[in-house]
């Protein structure tokens, strides 16, 4: 059992690996090459890259995802940090209820939420657009973020206020002198789980995008609707190793400043 | 009394739901003074510090620091500070930042060059002169616990409330930390409320020490009084004196003139044996009483020895425990009762004493103390 348990282990990572990035590794490659049709090495080139950047309905789809996925994220971190004092700080009655209530979105098929916004932005005669997107995104992201600083919450000692009163600071010094320094680094990994869900999320902003409001997923779909292009291979490279060299530089200069 | 009381209580009670955490609390505490809570965990000792502190609120009762009721004062505006037992140094902070921390706020705007003079001088009061930059992370324990005390004392509070801050200190750091603090206490002169479940602790520091038991005082005394006659069988089980007899009064000797030991008492104990014991809560004869002997006080002979003492049986070892420099012997008197012994442990080799040995066991009657319940 011993002997073989680091094997199966091994294994185990390899299927990993080979399912989760072989088929990423497709897109890299197949991005680099100029085959338009089929799948076969022809050579090196940058030119659907190229064909990205030239692109005008990209460039206003990307415009249509940061415009949702920035303020999504600030609204939702603050509104998350709020929910997370008031849920873990005070006791109110349907405290417990509540708390539930709002982690299950997180279980929620993406389908039926995409759906009843709909319903109900209709039914409030709100216009689909990049408003409805925005609000949707902000919705199902505030589950996310309040549980991620609720958890970091959970780790600060509460004796550290109780010292922090002790030493003259009054309840508002007290948040902003130790509380919110210690809940940095859980506001800071909320945002950034945020980001993605928000930038990447594409059943929910289906259904509540209007037309013209298409952020990048919708449009890559309407795309692939017209044939699988090189194009797209390109754009998906992108769109995973940016954020990669961003993550990245942002490890090494953690590590730089340590 | 002219002097204001540095701390009072006066019948403060604090209930968690159902739970009486600290019940009917009457207490003084002089300026200057020493004072320890002392009971097993759960006694309400620490609920009683934060509610000095003003991080508990009592349900009634009046709390008065330096004679002014601070009940609805938070803690953020008593002239009082907490050591706390976990420390609770802001990690995010230097040593110097968590030390500076009260003086910086608002509340106190202490100039910049003040703030770093103080800071060093309150540095040098615990010895951690070089550790000013270090994070409270990259400190011992004890170097922790010091920064703590800093970081309270900076602000010349009127009162230093401090909850089990040796707790997490291995012994030695911690007999070392007992005379720091008492060093200290002396040198800044303020009134330290010090919250501990080791006597020892209590015994070493403080002027005053008040043992509590489930919300409530046992006995509030000295340090000698509580350990030499503790007024209740709980205190004297706590204290260390493991063994008490229950009886009756047969006779009652008056005082000797001249004689330094006061009247004594014959007491039938239950078991039906006869002891002797100093008189020191004036009974009566005929009263109903219990009686506690501290196991030191306490000697063991081989069977037959010639010595002399008030209370002298014949007994047997049936355990003994080799505790370091004291062997505790454990030896019975009849089929009921035994009494526990503790006799330096070179005594004990020198006797070679072993399980079973019949022996002469005996104290003398200033060792034994009356209860009162």
């Amino acid at each position: 059992m011993n002997q073989t348990s680091p094997r199966l282990l091994f294994i185990g990572c390899m299927f990993l690996f080979v399912f989760m990035y072989a088929p990423l590794l497709v897109v890299i490659v197949f991005s680099l090459t100029p085959t338009e049709y089929g799948v076969s090495w022809e050579g090196f080139t940058l030119k659907w890259y190229q064909a990205v950047l030239d692109n005008k309905n990209i460039q206003a789809a990307l415009k249509v995802s940061l415009m949702v996925a920035i303020p999504c994220v600030l609204i939702s971190t603050a509104i998350g940090t709020i929910t997370a004092f008031t849920l873990y700080r005070s006791r109110f009655f349907g405290r417990a209820l509540y708390q539930g209530i709002i982690y299950i979105p997180l279980i929620m098929p993406d389908l039926v939420i995409g759906i009843s916004l709909l319903l109900f932005y209709t039914s409030i005669k709100l216009e689909l657009g990049v408003l409805t997107i925005l609000l949707a995104h902000i919705s199902f992201t505030i589950p996310l973020t309040t549980l991620v600083i609720i958890a970091r919450m959970q780790r600060i000692d509460r004796t550290l206020e109780d010292a922090a009163m002790d030493l003259g600071a009054d309840e508002w010094t007290t948040m902003r002198k130790v509380t919110l320094p210690l809940l940095k680094p859980g506001i800071l990994a909320a945002a950034l789980l945020a980001f993605p869900w928000s930038f990447n999320d594409f059943v929910i902003t289906f259904f509540v995008s209007g037309v013209g409001s298409s952020t990048l997923p919708i449009r890559v779909y309407s795309m692939i609707r017209l044939g699988v292009s090189p194009v797209i291979n390109a754009l998906g490279t992108l769109i995973v190793v940016i954020p990669l060299i961003l993550v990245v530089i942002g490890l090494l200069l953690e590590r730089r400043r340590v | 009394m002219t002097q204001v009381a540095s701390v009072e209580l006066a019948h403060v009670v604090k209930r968690y739901g159902d739970v009486i955490a600290v019940n009917d609390l009457s207490l003084i505490i002089g300026e200057g003074e020493f004072f320890s809570l002392l009971g097993p965990s759960g006694c309400g000792k620490t609920t009683t510090l934060r509610l000095i502190g003003g991080l508990e609120k009592p349900d009634s009762g009046e709390i008065y620091i330096s004679g002014e009721v601070v009940n609805d004062r938070p803690p953020y505006e008593r002239s009082s500070n907490i050591v706390f037992q976990n420390y609770a140094l802001f990690p995010h902070l230097t040593v110097n930042d968590n030390i500076a921390f009260g003086l910086r706020l608002k509340s106190r705007r202490t100039p910049e060059p003040e703030v770093k003079e103080l800071v060093a001088q309150a540095l040098e009061l615990v010895h951690l002169e070089d550790f000013g930059a270090r994070r409270p992370a990259q400190l011992s324990g004890g170097q922790q616990q010091r920064v703590a005390l800093a970081r309270a004392l900076i602000l010349r509070p009127k009162v230093l409330l401090l909850d089990e801050p040796l707790g997490a200190l291995d012994r030695k750091l911690r007999k070392a930390m007992q005379i720091e603090l008492r060093r200290i206490q002396q040198e800044v002169n303020i009134t330290f409320v010090y919250v501990t479940h080791d006597q020892e602790e209590a015994m070493s520091m403080s002027d005053q020490v008040a043992v509590m038991r489930n919300g409530n005082f046992e006995q509030i005394g000295s340090p000698q009084e509580i350990f030499q006659s503790p007024r209740t069988r709980f205190t004297a089980d706590f204290m260390g004196a493991c063994n008490v007899f229950c009886g009756r009064v047969t006779a009652v000797v008056a005082p000797v003139a001249g004689c330094a030991l006061g009247g004594t008492v014959q007491i039938e104990t239950e078991t039906g044996f006869t002891l002797i014991s100093r008189n020191n809560r004036e009974l009566s004869s005929g009263a109903a009483t219990s009686i506690s002997i501290r196991p030191e006080a306490v000697q063991v002979f081989p069977e037959n020895w010639e010595w002399q003492a008030d209370n002298i049986f014949d007994g047997r070892i049936v355990e003994k425990v080799y505790l370091g420099e004291v062997t505790e012997l454990k030896v019975s008197l009849a089929e009921k009762d035994s009494i526990v012994s503790r006799v330096g442990s070179r005594i004990d080799q020198n006797f070679g004493f072993k399980e079973a040995d019949p022996v002469s066991i005996g104290w003398n009657a200033e060792d034994c103390n009356l209860l009162s319940d």
